[in-house]
C-alpha cells in the first residue's frame, strides 16, 4: 500500500499525463442552422475542408459537425440547446441563425459552459449573455454606424427613413442605424415596422407622405427587403435603398427585386474576389463541393465552423480549454486569418464590412471599408 | 527486577479517542452546516433564481400589453378622426415598445414557452398593425383602418388568452416549486431534529465513554493511591485498557510492587538488626568473662611471660572483638541515637572497622588522610556511621574485580566552616547515565543485589544534619564529599558514656563491701575474684531475687548487677530497692550488654550503666567512685 505522498505523487503524475496529451478523444461541433441551401452549402464544404485537413492533426483526435435543425419557433432553440448540452462529446456550438434564436440558445449554453459562437446574429444584446457566446458578426450598432456613415458620406444622405422587420433582428438593427443618423445629424423622418403581414404600399406611400427620404434604410429580409425596393422604385426613384446583411441572400434577392436590385445598396461582410489566400482557398473549395460562388452568409458560417475546428485540434476535445482559447484569441494568442477576416473576440475588434451592391446574382463592392 | 503485570491486548489509546471523538464532533457540526448550506438554501436559492425570470416575464409582458391597450385605445381615437399629433403621438407610441428579451424565454418552464413566444409574437403583430392603421388613416383608408383595428382586436383577445394560459401554467409551476420548497424545508427540519437527536446520543455516548475510559480508570487509581497513603502497599488498580490510563495504572502496580519489596526488605534488615542486637548483646557476656580472665590472670605477679603475652593477646582480641560488636549495636540502633557534637574522624574510623574485614579480601588498602584539627559536627552518631559505611562499602564494591591496586582513600579537611570528608576509589567509576540519577531512590549499579536506596538515604542524613553528599567525577575511579557545618560544641567521644578511666586507684577497694549479681558464673567469678584482690568485701547471687537475700545477710555498700537475668532483672532488683531501701538503690551499678540502654529506657540514672564489655579497672573505679558518693551522703552506711 503506497504511502499517502506516494498516492498523491501518482495522481499528480497520472494528470500531468493526461494533461501532456489533451488531443485525443471525439470531438462534437453542434451546428445549430436554419435547413436551407446556404446553411448545406456552407455544411458541406467545411466538412470538406475538416476531412481535408485532418490528416495534418493528431490522429486520435476526431472532429465531427452534428447538423441539427434550428427553425423557430424560437423555443424550440432551447429545447435544441438542451439536447446539444446533453451530449458529452459536444464541446462548441456554432449557431443560432437568427438573433432570436441565439439569444434564446444563449443562456443555455452558457450555463452549461459550452461555447457558443455565433455567425450570423447580429443583436448587441448577444454580447451581454454570457461569457461563453462569441459573435463573429459585428453587432447592429456598428452595422448601423456603418450604413448610416455610408448614407452620410456616400450617398449624401440629410434625411432617411427606416422600415424595420419587428423582430430582434429589425429592432436591432433600426436602433443601430437610428443611432448612427442621430450621431451624423441626420434626420430620421421616419421609422416604420412591419412584418409579412404588412401592406407594405400603404405604408410607404403613408411614409413618403411624411417626408421624401434621401435614403430608405431596410432592416429585414430578403423578401421584404425586394418587395420595398420595387415600390421605392416606383414611388420614389430618387430615393436609394439601403438594405441590412440579413437581405443579402443570392440569387433570392437579385429575383424577387427585379430591376429594383441595381440601385440596391446591401451591407455584407464579405465578397467574393478577395486576393488573400483564405479567401481564394474557401472560394475554390466552396466552388468545388457546391459548384457556385460563395455569398457572405455562407462564408461567416464556414469562418464559424474553422474557428471551433481550430480551437478544437489545438487544445483538444476540452469544453473549457476551448473557452479559454476563444477567450485568449486576438490577446495571449494570435488573431486567426479567415475567409471573412481576421478572426478575435476583443472588445478592440473592428470588423470589416463592405458596402455591395447586386450584379446580376452576385454582390460585388460597392465601396470597401 | 520489577514484577511485569500483563497488560490487555492493544486497543485504541486515549489520544485515539481523543481524534475520533473529535472528528465525530467536527463532521457532525461541519455536515450540519454543509447540509444545510447544500441542502435547503440551494433549492431556495433555485426557486428564487427560477421565480424572478419568470416573474420578470410576466412583468415586462403584463407592460407590453398595458401598452398596446393603451395604442388600441389611441388608435380608436385616430380611426374615429383623429388629429396628426395624435397619429403622430400614437406612431412615436408604437415604435418606443421595446420587445421581451428571448433570454428571458430560457428561464421559463417549458410548457410556458411556446405561450410566451406566442404572446411576444402576437403582440408585435398588432403592433405593425396598428402602425399600418395610422397609415391607412393617413391615406384617407379608414375601411382598411377599421379592419385592421378588428383584426387587432381579435389578436388581443388571443394574446389576452394567451396570457392568461401561460399565467395559469407558471402559477402552477411556482406552486409546484414552491411546494418543492415546503417540502424540502419540512424533509430538512425533519433532519434537524433528527441531527439534534443524533447529537444528544453522541454527547451521551461520548460522556459514558469518557467516563469508562477515564473516570473509572482514574477513580481506581486514586483510591489505589489513597490506600498507598495510608501505608497499604498490597494496592492494586484494576488495568481496563492498553491506553495511558490502563498504563498509568500498570505503572502504579509496578511502583507498590517495588514499594512492598523494599518494605519487605527493610523489614528484613530491621529484623537481622534486631537479631544482631539481640546476638551481640548475648556475645558481649562471654567476650567480658574471656577479658575478665585475662584480666584476672595477668594480675598475677609470677606469670611465664610467654602465658603473659598470650593473656595479653586474649584480652584484646576479646576488647577488639567487643569493640566490633559496640560498633556493630550501634549501627543497627542508630536511628534512635539522638544527635550529638562529633568528631567526624572517629565516625570515619569505626565505619572503616566495620567494613575492615573486606579490604584483605578484596585487596583493598585504605589510604586515610584525616585532619588531626578537624573541628566537630553535629549529627547523630550511628547514622554518620551509617553513612559512611554505606560510601565505605559502595567503594570496595566498585573496585571488585577492578585491576589493581585497588585503593580506597579517604580524606577529611575543614573549609569555609564546613567540615569535608572525601571518599574516593580507584574503581571504573560510576557510568555517566547513571550520575544524575545516583541519589535517587531504587537508582543502582549493582543490579538485582543492590537495593538502590544507600546513598539517596545517605544524602537525606545528611541534609537533615545541614550538609549535603555530592559526586565528583574522577580521572579514575568515583569521589563522593561529604560535607557538614562545623560547631564550636564539645564532642562527646565515640562509644559508651561511661567515664573512662587511665591507670587503677592505687588505693584498691579497702573496706568496701560489693555485692555482685550475675547470673554467668564465667562473668561473675572474674569480677568477684578481681574485686576481691582489690581488698573489697565481696558477695555474690545469681539473680535479683538471691541478691536481695543476701543483702539482708551481707549488707553492701555497693550493687554491682547485671541487667538480664532469670528470676528478677537487674532494672527490677534496682526498682525494688529504690521502693524499700532507695538508699542502696542509689548505690547500685548496673552491668549492661545493649548500648541502647544509654538512651534513658532503664529507670537507673544513667551514670550508674555500664555498658558490656568493660574492664575490671573501670568496674573497680566506677565502685570506688560510687562507695565515695555514698560516704559524703548522710546515713550511707547500712
Amino acid at each position: 500500500m503506497l504511502s499517502p505522498a506516494k498516492q498523491i505523487a501518482v495522481c499528480v503524475m497520472s494528470l500531468a499525463v493526461v494533461a501532456c496529451e489533451p488531443r485525443a478523444g471525439t470531438a462534437v461541433i453542434g451546428y445549430a442552422y436554419q435547413p436551407f441551401p446556404a446553411s448545406d452549402a456552407t455544411l458541406r464544404a467545411a466538412r470538406d475542408a475538416v476531412a481535408e485537413t485532418a490528416g495534418s492533426h493528431h490522429p486520435d483526435l476526431i472532429v465531427q459537425i452534428l447538423a441539427l435543425d434550428s427553425t423557430p419557433p424560437f423555443y424550440s432553440a432551447i429545447e435544441l440547446a438542451e439536447r446539444l448540452t446533453a451530449i458529452p462529446e459536444v464541446v462548441v456550438v456554432v449557431g443560432h441563425s437568427s438573433s432570436r434564436t441565439s439569444l434564446a440558445a444563449a443562456p443555455v449554453y452558457n450555463a452549461a459552459g459550452i461555447p457558443q459562437i455565433n455567425a450570423h446574429a447580429t443583436s448587441r444584446l448577444l454580447a451581454d449573455v454570457g461569457p461563453w457566446t462569441f459573435s463573429l458578426p459585428p453587432d447592429d450598432s456598428t452595422e448601423g454606424a456603418f450604413i448610416a456613415q455610408f448614407a452620410a458620406d456616400e450617398l449624401s444622405a440629410r434625411n432617411v427613413s427606416i422600415f424595420y422587420e419587428n423582430d430582434e433582428y429589425g429592432t436591432g438593427l433600426r436602433a443601430g442605424t437610428q443611432a448612427g443618423f442621430q450621431e451624423l445629424g441626420v434626420t430620421v423622418l421616419d421609422q416604420v415596422p412591419f412584418d409579412s403581414e404588412s401592406n407594405f404600399d400603404v405604408l410607404l406611400r403613408a411614409s413618403l407622405r411624411r417626408g421624401i427620404p434621401d435614403v430608405l434604410v431596410v432592416a429585414g429580409r430578403q423578401v421584404a427587403t425586394a418587395r420595398i425596393a420595387l415600390l421605392a422604385r416606383e414611388l420614389s426613384p430618387e430615393t436609394r435603398l439601403i438594405a441590412g446583411d440579413g437581405a443579402l441572400v443570392l440569387p433570392e434577392l437579385a429575383d424577387l427585386a427585379g430591376p429594383a436590385a441595381d440601385s440596391l445598396y446591401v451591407v455584407s461582410s464579405w465578397v467574393p474576389g478577395g486576393a488573400d489566400s483564405a479567401s481564394l482557398d474557401f472560394v475554390e473549395r466552396f466552388r468545388r463541393v457546391n459548384g457556385r460562388v460563395p455569398l457572405a452568409y455562407e462564408a461567416l458560417g464556414y469562418d464559424a465552423i474553422m474557428t471551433a475546428v481550430a480551437a478544437i485540434r489545438d487544445v483538444g476535445p476540452h469544453r473549457r480549454r476551448i473557452q479559454r482559447w476563444l477567450l485568449d484569441l486576438g490577446d495571449v494568442r494570435p488573431a486567426i486569418d479567415g475567409v471573412t477576416g481576421r478572426i478575435e473576440f476583443q472588445d478592440r475588434n473592428t470588423p470589416r464590412l463592405v458596402m455591395a451592391r447586386i450584379e446580376g446574382a452576385h454582390a460585388v463592392p460597392a465601396v470597401a471599408r | 527486577m520489577m514484577s511485569s503485570v500483563p497488560r490487555p491486548g492493544r486497543t485504541y489509546s486515549l489520544r485515539d479517542f481523543a481524534l475520533i471523538a473529535a472528528s465525530c464532533i467536527l463532521v457532525y457540526i461541519v455536515g450540519f452546516a454543509m447540509y444545510l448550506a447544500g441542502s435547503v438554501a440551494p433549492r431556495a436559492d433555485r426557486l428564487r433564481d427560477d421565480t424572478i425570470p419568470v416573474l420578470a416575464l410576466f412583468e415586462e409582458l403584463s407592460g407590453r400589453a398595458d401598452r398596446i391597450e393603451r395604442a388600441i385605445t389611441q388608435a380608436h381615437g385616430v380611426t374615429a378622426g383623429g388629429s396628426s399629433t395624435a397619429l403622430d403621438s400614437l406612431r412615436a407610441f408604437i415604435v418606443a415598445s421595446g420587445r421581451v428579451e428571448p433570454a428571458l424565454v430560457a428561464y421559463a418552464p417549458p410548457e410556458m414557452r411556446g405561450a410566451l413566444v406566442r404572446a411576444e409574437a402576437l403582440t408585435s403583430s398588432i403592433e405593425t398593425k396598428l402602425h399600418e392603421l395610422v397609415a391607412n388613416v393617413e391615406l384617407g383608408r379608414t375601411g382598411e383602418a377599421l379592419l385592421l383595428l378588428d383584426q387587432v382586436h381579435s389578436i388581443q383577445s388571443e394574446v389576452g388568452q394567451v396570457l392568461v394560459d401561460a399565467e395559469r401554467i407558471g402559477l402552477r409551476e411556482l406552486s409546484a416549486r414552491e411546494q418543492a420548497l415546503s417540502s424540502a424545508i419540512s424533509s430538512a427540519i425533519t433532519l434537524v431534529a433528527w441531527w439534534v437527536v443524533v447529537g444528544v446520543m453522541l454527547v451521551v455516548v461520548l460522556l459514558a465513554t469518557v467516563q469508562r475510559l477515564v473516570q473509572r480508570p482514574l477513580a481506581q487509581i486514586e483510591g489505589g493511591l489513597n490506600r498507598v497513603s495510608q501505608g497499604d502497599l498490597n494496592a492494586r488498580v484494576v488495568v481496563y485498557r492498553n491506553d495511558e490510563l490502563g498504563g498509568l495504572a500498570s505503572h502504579f502496580n509496578e511502583m507498590t510492587s517495588v514499594l512492598r519489596a523494599r518494605a519487605e526488605e527493610q523489614g528484613r534488615f530491621a529484623a537481622a538488626g534486631q537479631l544482631i542486637a539481640g546476638v551481640a548483646h548475648e556475645v558481649n557476656n562471654p567476650l567480658m568473662a574471656i577479658a575478665s580472665l585475662a584480666d584476672t590472670r595477668l594480675e598475677e605477679p609470677d606469670l611465664d611471660e610467654e602465658l603473659r603475652g598470650e593473656l595479653l593477646q586474649i584480652r584484646r582480641q576479646a576488647r577488639r572483638a567487643g569493640k566490633l560488636l559496640s560498633g556493630l549495636l550501634r549501627f543497627v540502633r542508630a536511628s534512635e541515637l539522638p544527635s550529638t557534637s562529633l568528631s567526624l574522624n572517629e565516625v570515619i574510623r569505626s565505619a572503616t572497622d566495620l567494613v575492615s574485614y573486606r579490604f584483605s579480601v578484596e585487596e583493598v588498602t585504605l589510604v586515610e588522610r584525616l585532619d588531626p584539627f578537624l573541628p566537630p559536627a553535629l549529627g547523630g552518631v550511628g547514622r554518620l556511621e551509617q553513612v559512611f559505611v554505606n560510601l565505605l562499602s559502595n567503594a570496595v564494591d566498585a573496585m571488585r574485580g577492578a585491576p589493581l591496586p585497588r585503593v580506597l582513600e579517604v580524606e577529611t579537611w575543614c573549609e569555609d566552616g564546613r567540615v569535608c570528608v572525601a571518599i574516593a576509589d580507584t574503581g571504573p567509576g560510576i557510568p555517566p547515565e547513571m550520575e544524575h540519577r545516583l541519589f535517587h531512590p531504587f537508582a543502582t549499579t549493582k543490579g538485582a543485589s543492590g537495593t538502590g536506596l544507600g546513598l539517596y538515604i545517605s544524602r537525606q542524613i545528611v541534609r537533615e544534619g545541614g550538609g549535603d553528599i555530592i559526586y565528583e567525577p574522577a580521572a579514575a575511579g568515583a569521589r563522593f564529599v561529604l560535607h557538614l557545618p562545623a560547631t564550636p560544641i564539645t564532642v562527646v567521644p565515640l562509644g559508651d558514656t561511661a567515664p573512662r578511666t587511665g591507670e587503677s586507684d592505687r588505693r584498691g577497694l579497702e573496706g568496701i563491701r560489693v555485692l555482685v549479681v550475675d547470673d554467668e558464673d564465667a562473668v561473675r567469678a572474674p569480677i568477684v575474684k578481681y574485686l576481691m584482690r582489690r581488698g573489697a568485701q565481696v558477695s555474690e547471687a545469681k539473680d535479683g531475687l538471691e541478691g536481695l537475700e543476701v543483702l539482708e545477710r551481707n549488707p553492701a555498700d555497693v550493687i554491682l548487677a547485671d541487667l538480664r537475668m532469670p528470676r528478677m532483672d537487674g532494672a527490677a532488683m534496682w526498682a525494688r530497692l529504690n521502693e524499700t531501701r532507695p538508699e542502696l538503690a542509689g548505690r547500685t551499678i548496673i552491668l549492661s550488654g545493649d548500648l541502647s540502654q544509654l538512651d534513658g529506657r532503664l529507670p537507673v540514672p544513667q551514670d550508674r550503666v555500664l555498658v558490656k564489655p568493660v574492664e575490671l579497672k573501670e568496674i573497680e573505679a566506677k565502685i570506688r567512685s560510687v562507695a565515695r558518693h555514698a560516704e559524703r551522703q548522710p546515713a550511707s552506711r547500712l
